[in-house]
């Protein structure tokens, strides 16, 4: 009796144990975000094309300088088949148009606000002096112009730009205020990669739609930021490619440069192809070339982040489904988009064993080490983000900063929070006191970090004095003020 | 029989039977006792969410504290009920204390982020409350304590 008892009492405790287990298993898993569903009738997967944003063409050139003009407009532009969706848009587009510029050659873009609410301008992964940098209190008002000069002193790289507008990145980058800056120069162009119309960009987003199409951004009350339920960050359940949901590319059976973006506010994205065991081959990070080349099965991507691979279609037969999906969505999340094989094409493209030379940043050479914490502010009224324990002030200078000195910085988090560095891009030296992760290499402007994670960096800025942020990347985080300027003198 | 019954039985007539031990009183305090477990083993459940990065599941984790510091007060009712009513053995009242006293400390520790006490003492709490809910379903909870016993702590309360 007695054992059949006490049998029967841990059964009971298993059992309890077990399906709270289940009951956790509902949370999303790697992300630090709170979910909104979407009312409108979601479209089948792999059904609409792929779009790639139109490349902007300068309006005008001289010596030493390219011109371009973007105008900032609202549009309605067909997201989900047979619905209108109104956007915030550079050029009336989301994405905005692409810019392509050459290193070492300055550009000026000219950014006219239509809209009705001021904007910012941020180049993330621009090395930009401090005026052209898109501080978020430095905004064009509606109806207002303005000049972002960018000298290009940097390498070829994917980079992107953003709205940067205090207490509304997210909301205004969710509505479409996003687009790919691509830097190109001598160096990348001789190795011979998949190039034309085998590089692709592709900005992944994650939104979440209403009943009539637009978007559903759980905005705040009173504007600014985002309601409390969703301090988390905004995770949506459409994933969008170029702007459109789940698309498809078809592809010749060759080699693809692919330049994957993570533009979403919240969502971090671990990027497998299916039918597994078709590599993705790493060349680049957010700053340009790694030195050689790496495999992964998987890229793990957190906002912000970008990661070039190249995949070769080529012992694919045509009329074969290749299809990009995601280790840490659910249901559509799951999914990002598809490849179709359609047939044999050419191929002189090529993947160089050495791409290219990085001068390490050693910490030997370090002259201080800076620690940052990023963390949940503890019993206020509302939640918010705190980096250091402080709210963001935007004439508060957190940190000065040598340029040319190479300094050790340590990130701390509490949850998921992808830190991103203006001006200049450093390297992961490590990872919980390991070295640097698998997805940690080359230049990076923006790291992962991991739940009661801690990730020390090498930092060295260069050319420019002014002021700068270091900020948390899920953009809630970021509008609740989870965000720190140091100046370099 | 109910405990209420028993009680009364031994306040106001004759001595019951020295053979009959506690039954209702025990099977409550039994519920009780798995109720209360499977909220203690809730609790890491919901603080590994909050540490997987779910910032909601740590609301969980202290609207269940809540629970978990609850059923402390009614494990330690039952518990004395199950001891004076259902001439029960005394250690579940003084284990249910216990329990009550050191959840008073770790619900602080938690509210104060001294994870460094407070992660052994929640490990150290799901484990004596487990040992406990065994216990009261082992053979020895179900008779009554010896008559010598009783009659001294009996005296001793008054």
């Amino acid at each position: 009796m007695k054992r059949r008892q006490v049998l029967g009492a841990l059964g009971l405790s298993a059992l309890g144990a077990a399906s709270l287990g289940g009951l956790a298993l509902r949370i999303p898993r790697g992300q630090t975000g709170e979910p909104v569903h979407s009312r409108a009738p979601l479209p089948r997967p792999f059904r609409v094309p792929l779009p790639i944003p139109a490349v902007a063409r300068p309006v005008r050139t001289d010596a030493t300088t390219d011109y371009y003009e973007i105008v900032q407009r609202e549009a309605d532009q067909e997201i989900l088949p047979g619905l209108r969706t109104r956007v915030l848009a550079y050029d009336g587009t989301f994405p905005g148009p692409t810019l392509v510029t050459r290193s070492g050659r300055q550009a000026v873009v000219t950014h006219r606000n239509d809209l009705s609410v001021p904007v910012a301008v941020h180049l993330h992964g621009g090395h930009t002096p401090a005026d052209s940098d898109g501080y978020p209190t430095d905004l064009i008002e509606p109806g207002g112009r303005r000049d972002y000069t960018y000298p290009m002193r940097q390498r070829a790289a994917t980079l992107w730009y953003h709205d940067h507008r205090m207490d509304f990145t997210g909301q205004q980058v969710y509505r479409g205020l996003a687009g790919f800056h691509l830097v190109t120069d001598d160096e990348q162009d001789a190795l011979g990669l998949p190039s034309g119309e085998r590089d692709i960009p592709l900005m992944i987003t994650d939104r979440s739609f209403g009943e009539d199409g637009s978007f559903s951004y759980p905005a705040s009350h009173h504007g600014a930021g985002v309601d409390d339920a969703h301090m988390e960050g905004v995770l949506g359940d459409v994933v969008l490619i170029n702007g459109a949901p789940w698309p498809v590319l078809e592809v010749a059976a060759a080699r693809y440069r692919l330049r994957l973006l993570n533009a979403s506010s919240a969502r971090r994205y671990r990027l497998g192809l299916d039918p597994a065991r078709t590599p993705l081959v790493q060349i680049a990070s957010d700053g340009g070339l790694l030195e050689k080349p790496i495999e992964h099965s998987t890229v793990l991507l957190t906002p912000g982040e970008r990661c070039e691979v190249v995949v070769d279609f080529s012992a694919f037969k045509p009329g074969t489904d290749v299809t990009l999906r995601n280790g840490l969505g659910s249901g559509g999340t799951a999914d990002v988009m598809r490849f179709r094989i359609t047939g044999r094409g050419g191929d002189d493209s090529r993947i160089p064993q050495q791409l290219s030379r990085i001068e390490p940043l050693s910490a030997d050479r370090a002259v201080r080490t800076r620690t940052w914490t990023f963390r949940r502010a503890l019993n206020d009224e509302h939640p918010f983000w705190r980096l250091d324990g402080r709210a963001f002030d935007p004439e508060r200078i957190d940190a000065d900063v040598r340029l040319g000195e190479i300094e050790v910085w340590r990130f701390q988090s509490d949850l998921h929070h992808p830190v991103h560095v203006h001006l200049d891009p450093f390297q992961v030296l490590s990872r919980r006191n390991q070295g640097p992760g698998p997805h940690d290499k080359g230049w990076k402007d923006t790291v992962d970090l991991a739940p009661s994670e801690s990730v020390d960096v090498a930092v060295r800025f260069r050319d420019y004095p002014g002021r700068y942020l270091l900020h948390c990347h899920n953009l809630e985080h970021e509008d609740m003020a989870m965000m720190a300027a140091f100046r370099t003198i | 029989m109910t405990a209420q019954a028993d009680a009364a039985i031994e306040t106001t007539t004759t001595p019951p039977p020295p053979d009959q031990g506690p039954r209702a009183s025990l099977q409550v305090l039994r519920v009780v006792a798995v109720l209360h477990s499977l909220a203690f083993l809730a609790q890491p459940v919901f603080a590994g969410g909050y540490l997987m990065g779910d910032v909601d599941s740590l609301g969980i984790h202290r609207i269940n504290a809540g629970v978990v510091t609850g059923l402390d007060l009614v494990q330690l009712i039952c518990a004395i009920v199950y001891v004076w009513g259902g001439r029960g053995r005394a250690w579940p009242i003084w284990a249910s204390l216990a329990v009550a006293l050191a959840v008073e400390v770790q619900v602080g520790m938690g509210f104060e982020r001294v994870l460094v006490v407070h992660l052994p003492l929640g490990v150290a709490l799901t484990v004596g409350q487990i040992l406990i809910t065994l216990r009261l379903f082992g053979a020895g909870a179900a008779s009554a304590r010896p008559r010598r016993a009783r009659r001294s702590r009996t005296a001793g309360a008054r």
